[in-house]
């Protein structure tokens, strides 16, 4: 009895407090079971660990959350909190040895928990997120920085606070994820930013979070049955992955959203953007931000590109790139289809479209390099070239997929028309995305195609090439025909030989007209055939020219003309040919009084008007018109304009029926005004600047007016365009600055009106 | 002002210089190629009968060889046909 009185005493004494000594504890204890005493020592025991709980770790605790601590304050306090714990529990964990106690630490850390847990919705979370997001950092840099914070997140783990931080965790999980997102891929466009993102997050952010989340690994389960353990680890393990699987998505998502919004700069980079889209690619397969991507693609393209002030062959680069870029998105082409539709609207609207796109396709740009692409995969095929694709570049990758779909234009029209068994083991359902906006949903096409396809067919873009190939092949000195011929092969294999087959011809005809040269300057040595090329075109098979009169050319002119003449007709007797006075070209260099040198391309009526002005200064214009032997008034004065027009002669008497050339370049200035403005004392010119100037550009207002109605709406920039073609009397000569003021005042007096860019007539 | 021309590069187009425009067979123009060819000029050139009618040469051999050994007329007006010497 005595003994046991002792070891109730002893127990009293020794037990309460961080310090107690298991080992004399364990003695005493033996002396408490024999008695039958164990069990009411035991919840005594239990009672004052909890009391410690209660007087010790929860004011520290509620010490650490009181706001202004610093965080090596509060690390110190929860370490303190954490040992008067772990002391705690493992002296309950002590009694476990004793039958009637087996389970008691759980019990003890489950009520201490909900005690602990009261504190935490409230104020922990500030203070230990802020905490957290520290070890965190500190845990992907050093070794000793991961030690630290694995020592920390133990402890927090002990405390039991895994399950209620879970929230905060997460947080700062996802708030350093995204700060090092946008850190890596922010002005990040020519390097992959994703794989190392993933990386890392695998690496340290995963490791991390497995420390702090409530995982099999805590301790004071070690004492449950093997069945339970196991249970609870398959448990704990479901709830780490989950969270690998939404910091997965997060990743993911935020890349995307940040690549989402670059998407402007990634195509005025392309194709130096590839790494990026990389990135927007896995994530788009990743999540569910293709439409996302899709409508900022569109949104993005339209408010930058497709607005007046862009110039279309600008729009078409970009829209090339934009084509490129989103069949490497997205090879199905769902995506391309559903950006396409504003940009091909607004294209369709533009009439200069057509001209850009041949232009394009016909000099050394991008799409010139598209036409290649599709002959040399042809070339491939020939030889049977069997690829590897493991080590090509990513380039060429994209590049190999798209000559998949280099098919010829017209085979693509007629594909739906046609029935074909091939065709039919080849149906692949539509992707479920496609736009269903009437008809066939057609696959994915290469930038050519989708091109020449804003107008539907491919006519429009055959006709203006054919027209750009005339006007080169005639006024083009030194031409490269093999270049000329290689284009129309590449052309030919698009839009197919029938389509091609004139320009075929025109080709042709350069080509024979330079055998004939060629012979005509082999048999006179001496020939004044030098300098010389002539054209002789097959006229059914050209765009048909400008008709002009005869007219006695200037002797030199003369020579060659005859000397041509005669060996063409020999060589192809009994064809004749018949000059084409409208077209062709004169290169002159002239030089004047004041050694003033200009070189100067003009026609060859023009150049003979200026080999009469050689000889005399000043003449009118019947005394010319004689020389010439054109009766012609109105071609003849256009023709003096525009020699007029480029400064080397000009009116000499107020009704412009003299003119003389302008040997001193200072006279220039006035003479270009033309003759009102001479009329027009000067003083009054230097007050009024705007007023003449207002009065000059109402000439333009016919015009201007003309063309709205004609062609309903135009951009500023083509209405400049067309005045500066089509206006030779007096020749227009404003800046684009000028004719939008002079637009600004027209749309006052109510005549015309603006809208998105587009110059409208007034209605009323 | 003091001229010198340093290139010239005149336009001109080739005729058959055959008056009427189109072929009374085939309708096509002289100047462009009867059905059956698709490149003009020598390789579809023109020809002339005694009757001075001008035909593309593929078009005339075909309507004579059509035709019986005394029957080959001219399409335009029914004389005898015979190929006239041009040089």
């Amino acid at each position: 009895m005595d003994d046991i009185t002792s070891a109730w005493k002893f127990c009293l004494s020794e037990t309460y407090g961080p310090e107690n000594n298991s080992m004399v504890v364990k003695g005493q204890l033996q002396k408490l079971h024999r008695s039958g005493h164990s069990r009411a020592f035991c919840l005594w025991i239990i009672r004052s660990q909890e009391r410690v709980v209660v007087e010790k770790v929860v004011p520290l605790l509620k010490l650490m959350c009181t706001g202004n601590q610093t965080d090596n304050h509060v690390l110190h306090t929860l370490s303190e909190a954490h040992r008067y714990f772990v002391n705690g529990r493992n002296t309950v964990a002590e009694l476990e040895k004793i039958k009637e106690c087996v389970g008691c630490t759980r019990k003890f850390i489950l009520r201490s928990m909900a005690m602990l847990i009261e504190l935490v919705p409230s104020h922990l979370g500030d203070s230990v997120a802020r905490i957290l997001e520290r070890l965190l950092s500190e845990y992907s840099q050093t070794l000793t920085g991961r030690e630290r914070a694995r020592r920390v997140c133990n402890q927090l783990v002990d405390l039991g606070f895994s399950e209620v931080l879970e929230d905060a965790i997460g947080s700062v999980a996802f708030d350093t994820m995204d700060s090092l997102v946008q850190q890596r891929t922010r002005n990040n466009y020519e390097g992959r930013a994703l794989p190392g993102l993933v990386q890392w997050m695998q690496n340290f952010l995963q490791d991390w979070m497995a420390l702090i989340l409530p995982s099999a690994t805590n301790d004071y389960d070690n004492t449950h049955s093997t069945d339970a353990t196991t249970k609870q680890k398959d448990k704990d393990g479901l709830h780490l992955q989950h969270w690998r699987k939404r910091l997965f998505f997060r990743l993911h998502e935020s890349v995307g959203n940040i690549r989402k919004g670059q998407l402007m700069i990634l195509i005025q980079t392309f194709p130096k953007s590839l790494p990026a889209l990389e990135d927007l690619k896995d994530c788009i397969m990743s999540t569910d931000q293709k439409p996302e991507v899709t409508s900022a693609m569109r949104e993005q393209f339209t408010q930058t590109m497709l607005n007046a002030g862009t110039i279309t062959s600008e729009i078409l680069q970009r829209y090339v790139s934009v084509i490129k870029m989103l069949r490497f998105l997205d090879p199905s082409g769902v995506m391309l289809e559903n950006v396409s539709g504003p940009v091909r609207e607004y294209l369709r609207r533009r009439t200069d479209t057509v001209r850009c796109i041949v232009s394009g396709m016909t000099g050394d740009g991008e799409l010139y390099e598209e036409l290649q692409r599709g002959r040399r995969k042809r070339a491939r095929d020939a030889e049977g070239d069997v690829h590897m694709s493991g080590g090509k570049s990513l380039e060429s990758k994209i590049y190999d997929e798209e000559d998949e779909d280099c098919q010829s234009i017209d085979g693509y029209y007629n594909t739906s028309m046609r029935i074909d068994v091939e065709d039919y083991d080849n149906w692949e359902p539509e992707p479920i995305d496609a736009p269903r906006k009437g008809g066939k949903w057609k696959p994915g096409k290469d930038a050519i195609a989708t091109l020449v396809t804003i107008y539907g067919t491919s006519e429009q873009i055959v006709n203006e090439y054919k027209g750009l190939l005339a006007d080169k092949l005639i006024n083009s000195f030194g031409l490269d025909l093999d270049r000329e011929y290689k284009t129309l092969e590449l052309l030919t294999d698009r839009f197919g030989k029938e389509a091609m087959h004139e320009c075929l011809i025109m080709l042709n005809d350069i080509k024979d007209s330079k055998l004939v040269l060629e012979t005509a300057q082999s048999q006179n040595p001496a020939s004044p055939l030098q300098n010389f090329e002539a054209v002789v075109l097959s006229k059914e098979f050209w765009p048909k020219l400008q008709e002009e009169s005869e007219f006695k050319a200037t002797t030199q002119l003369e020579t060659q003309m005859s000397l041509y003449t005669s060996s063409f007709q020999k060589h192809k007797h009994p064809r004749k040919l018949r000059w084409q006075h409208g077209v062709g070209t004169v290169a002159v260099h002239l030089e004047f009084e004041d050694g003033r040198e200009v070189d100067v391309s003009v026609t060859p009526i023009q150049a003979t008007i200026l080999s009469h002005f050689a000889v005399k200064k000043k003449q009118t214009l019947q005394e010319l018109q004689n020389h010439l032997g054109i009766k012609d008034d109105a071609v003849f004065r256009r023709k003096i304009q525009g020699l007029a027009n480029l400064g080397v002669i000009r009116a000499a008497d107020s009704n412009n029926s003299t003119y003389e050339t302008v040997e001193h370049a200072g006279e220039i200035e006035s003479a270009s005004g033309g003759i009102d403005e001479e009329n027009v004392p000067a003083n009054d010119r230097d007050v009024g600047d705007e007023q003449p100037e207002d009065a000059q550009m109402a000439v333009y207002e016919t015009y201007v007016m003309a063309m709205l109605q004609n062609l309903k709406q135009l951009p500023l920039e083509q209405i400049h365009n067309m005045l500066q073609r089509f206006v030779q009397t007096p020749a227009y000569d404003r800046t684009e600055a000028q004719l939008a003021a002079f637009l600004s005042q027209l749309i006052e007096e109510e005549k015309i009106e603006l809208s998105a860019g587009m110059y409208k007539v007034k209605k009323r | 002002m003091k001229l010198t021309i340093n290139k010239v590069r005149l336009v001109a187009a080739w005729t058959w210089d055959a008056g009427d425009d189109a072929c009374g067979i085939c309708r096509n123009a002289f100047d462009g190629c009867c059905p059956d060819c698709n490149i003009p000029g020598d390789a579809c050139p023109l020809v002339w009968g005694n009757c001075k009618h001008p035909f593309h040469l593929h078009c005339i051999s075909k309507w004579i060889g059509a035709q019986s050994s005394e029957q080959q007329k001219c399409p335009m007006c029914r004389q005898d046909w015979k190929f006239e010497a041009r040089k």
